[in-house]
């Protein structure tokens, strides 16, 4: 733990136990949580809190995860956060269309809160270098 | 008066045209009359050659009394003379009777009757006799030739004059309507009634308004007389008419029907036979587009309860992973210390219930993979890579699980093996499921992944090769189903969805490839994928 503000991870997910789980193990691994239901609390909260990379869960209730994805790319306080996809759909074309819909990588769950992580952090370096 | 009378009696034989002589016995003239005189008689100042002609005639009518008389016949005699006036040939017919005078004696009286016309008109008409008796044979030639046709024409022909009286008749027609004197009386009857039937048909065309070169048609039901066998006919009838249209002659055909009649009895049973042939085919037809058009909406039905199915298991399956994922991610979590350090009991059976969740993950994996396929959604991804690499990196991910199986696994790779191009993460999984397969069904020896080349049809070969309790072959093809395990029972030995091996099959067939099978029971089995090692064109 440094004194530096640790990054803030925003975890949209409509099924509460996966986001809280997720949340959980996050901060546990020392980071920041913000928490959205669906798309539309993820637009307003990414615009609010400007976070350092969204989880962003594909299928929801309302505005759907790619819809949020290209409001929040399209727009020019949030196109430079970073957002990883984490869909439970693993048919072909999935990653594609996530990709496509402005996504920069892409989980399949299930995924381990550890894997998730490692996901994150690989991001958030990734960033830093670019 | 005598005077009187010798004069009236010399006009009366003068007047007679024909020459009359009175002769004595020995043949010489007394009385000739005038016409005779021209014939007999020539004076001095005469011409020579009539003087001639009259001794020639006086010589051949003495020879013809003398003969008379010799004979002592009555009867005419034919005498040819000369006419003295223009030389003429004249015949005449000697009348010569004997009379007896008391004064004169025995004298002969001859009438000599002039047949040179009647003689030229007998010959005349004998040459005519002679002619038509020619002709007449043309014609019963020409009659007999005729005959000869008619009886020659199977079918009977009967020509009627016009009272309807029968002219003429061929042999065929005879025997429909001649009496025979040997038959007997119901062959009588028959003829009779064919008769009858026959002349109302002729007097109906004879009363009836039928115009020259017009034909009158009947159908009418004789019987033949010998078997009393019917014999329908059809009459066909024409009239010959004379120039001047009086009618001769009815010319009748009759035409037998029988043939005909079986062969349009024939041909209704072939037309009757073909109908219902072609009933039966239409049926058939029909029945055939109606089983097309169930089996095609079965099809159709089977296709979307297929894809329903297919759908239903992939939202199954994510069904399955949501819950899921929250089960593993918190057992993770506390296996972790996320919560605070664990008893060592409750540590264990974390971990117990960490690895029957991915248990239930790798199924659920399957029947999702399994599903893609089915859907044709399966997602290829094609690079060319190493096939020997892959070798390592699949005992490396089941370390685990060889590590406990006691094992031996010995690689094998194939150095002169050119890069393939195919989808390395599916041969990977094709490979992790061979050897999980041959880990789970071997309990003592050892396990063998050979990778080989075959130049020939450029094909790259994984095979693994266990020493395990092998398959029956009549189990060989079964274990590639979906669902299957050579044990089924809800008791069985080995686990899994039996899944493995049908994913494995068609992912090798999606490649272009193969997974064969070599197996016997109690010694061991290999299972070869095969896959084709194209390089990218």
């Amino acid at each position: 733990m440094t004194l530096e503000a640790a990054p803030l991870i925003l975890v949209v997910d409509d099924y509460q136990d996966a986001r809280e789980m997720y949340a959980e193990y996050l901060q546990f691994s020392g980071f920041r949580v913000a928490e959205a239901r669906n798309g539309n609390e993820a637009v307003a909260q990414a615009f609010s809190l400007r976070p350092d990379l969204i989880l962003m869960d594909l299928s929801l209730p309302g505005m759907d995860g790619w819809e949020a994805t290209r409001l929040l790319k399209a727009d020019e306080r949030t196109k430079h956060i970073p957002v990883v996809a984490l869909t439970g759909h693993a048919l072909a074309g999935a990653s594609e269309g996530a990709r496509k819909a402005g996504c920069d990588s892409f989980v399949t769950k299930p995924c381990l809160p550890d894997d998730l992580v490692v996901e994150v952090r690989r991001m958030l370096s990734a960033v830093k270098k670019g | 008066m005598l005077r009187r009378e010798r004069a009236l009696f010399f006009t009366i034989i003068n007047a007679v045209t024909d020459p009359i002589l009175l002769t004595d016995g020995e043949g010489r003239l007394i009385v000739a009359n005038a016409r005779a005189e021209k014939l007999f008689a020539a004076g001095e100042e005469e011409s020579e050659w009539r003087q001639r002609a009259v001794e020639s005639n006086n010589m051949l009518f003495s020879a013809a009394l003398s003969r008379s008389a010799v004979e002592g016949t009555q009867e005419a005699r034919e005498l040819l003379l000369v006419d003295p006036s223009d030389g003429s040939n004249l015949l005449f017919e000697v009348l010569s009777t004997t009379v007896e005078d008391p004064r004169e004696g025995t004298g002969v009286v001859s009438v000599l009757r002039n047949i040179t016309d009647l003689r030229r008109a007998t010959e005349q008409l004998e040459e005519n006799y002679q002619k038509l008796h020619v002709a007449e044979a043309a014609v019963r030639a020409e009659r007999d030739r005729l005959n000869l046709i008619i009886d020659s024409v199977a079918d009977p022909i009967i020509v009627t004059d016009s009272t309807g009286a029968t002219v003429l008749m061929n042999a065929p027609a005879e025997d429909l309507f001649t009496l025979m004197s040997s038959v007997g009386e119901s062959a009588q009857r028959t003829v009779q009634a064919n008769d009858a039937l026959f002349s109302s048909f002729i007097s109906g065309l004879l009363l009836g308004e039928t115009g020259p070169g017009e034909i009158r048609r009947g159908e009418i039901g004789l019987m033949n007389p010998a078997t009393t066998e019917p014999i329908p006919v059809e009459a066909i009838a024409g009239k010959v008419l004379t120039e001047t249209g009086e009618l001769t002659a009815v010319v009748t055909i009759l035409h037998d029907r029988r043939e005909a009649l079986e062969r349009a009895g024939l041909y209704e049973q072939l037309k009757a036979a073909s109908e219902e042939l072609q009933a039966r085919v239409q049926a058939a037809t029909a029945e055939l587009a109606t089983q097309n058009e169930l089996l095609r909406r079965q099809a159709i039905e089977l296709e979307q309860a297929s894809r329903l199915k297919s759908q239903f298991l992939a939202n199954m399956s994510h069904e399955f992973r949501t819950p899921l994922n929250a089960i593993l991610g918190y057992t993770h979590m506390l296996l972790q210390g996320v919560a605070g350090d664990l008893l060592p009991a409750v540590k264990r059976q974390l971990q117990r219930i960490d690895s029957n969740g991915r248990h239930l993950m790798t199924i659920i994996n399957e029947i999702l993979d399994i599903t893609r396929i089915e859907a044709g959604k399966m997602p290829m991804q094609l690079s060319e890579f190493n096939l020997n690499e892959l070798v390592p990196e699949v005992m490396t991910e089941l370390d685990p699980v060889i590590t406990r199986s006691k094992l031996t696994v010995t690689p094998t790779v194939s150095p002169d093996l050119p890069l393939v191009y195919s989808d390395r993460q599916k041969v990977k999984q094709i490979i992790v499921n061979l050897l999980s397969n041959a880990l789970k069904f071997t309990h003592e020896g050892g396990i063998a992944i050979t990778v080989g080349y075959e130049p020939r049809d450029r094909t790259a070969t994984v095979a693994v090769k266990d020493t395990g309790i092998g398959i029956s072959p009549e189990h060989h093809e079964k274990i590639f189903e979906d669902f299957r395990q050579v044990d089924n029972s809800p008791s069985r030995q080995y686990g899994g969805t039996g899944l493995g091996l049908a994913i494995c099959r068609r992912l090798a067939t999606a490649l272009g490839g193969r997974i064969t099978l070599e197996s016997a029971m109690g010694v061991g089995s290999t299972f070869t994928l095969t896959i084709p090692a194209e390089t990218e064109q």
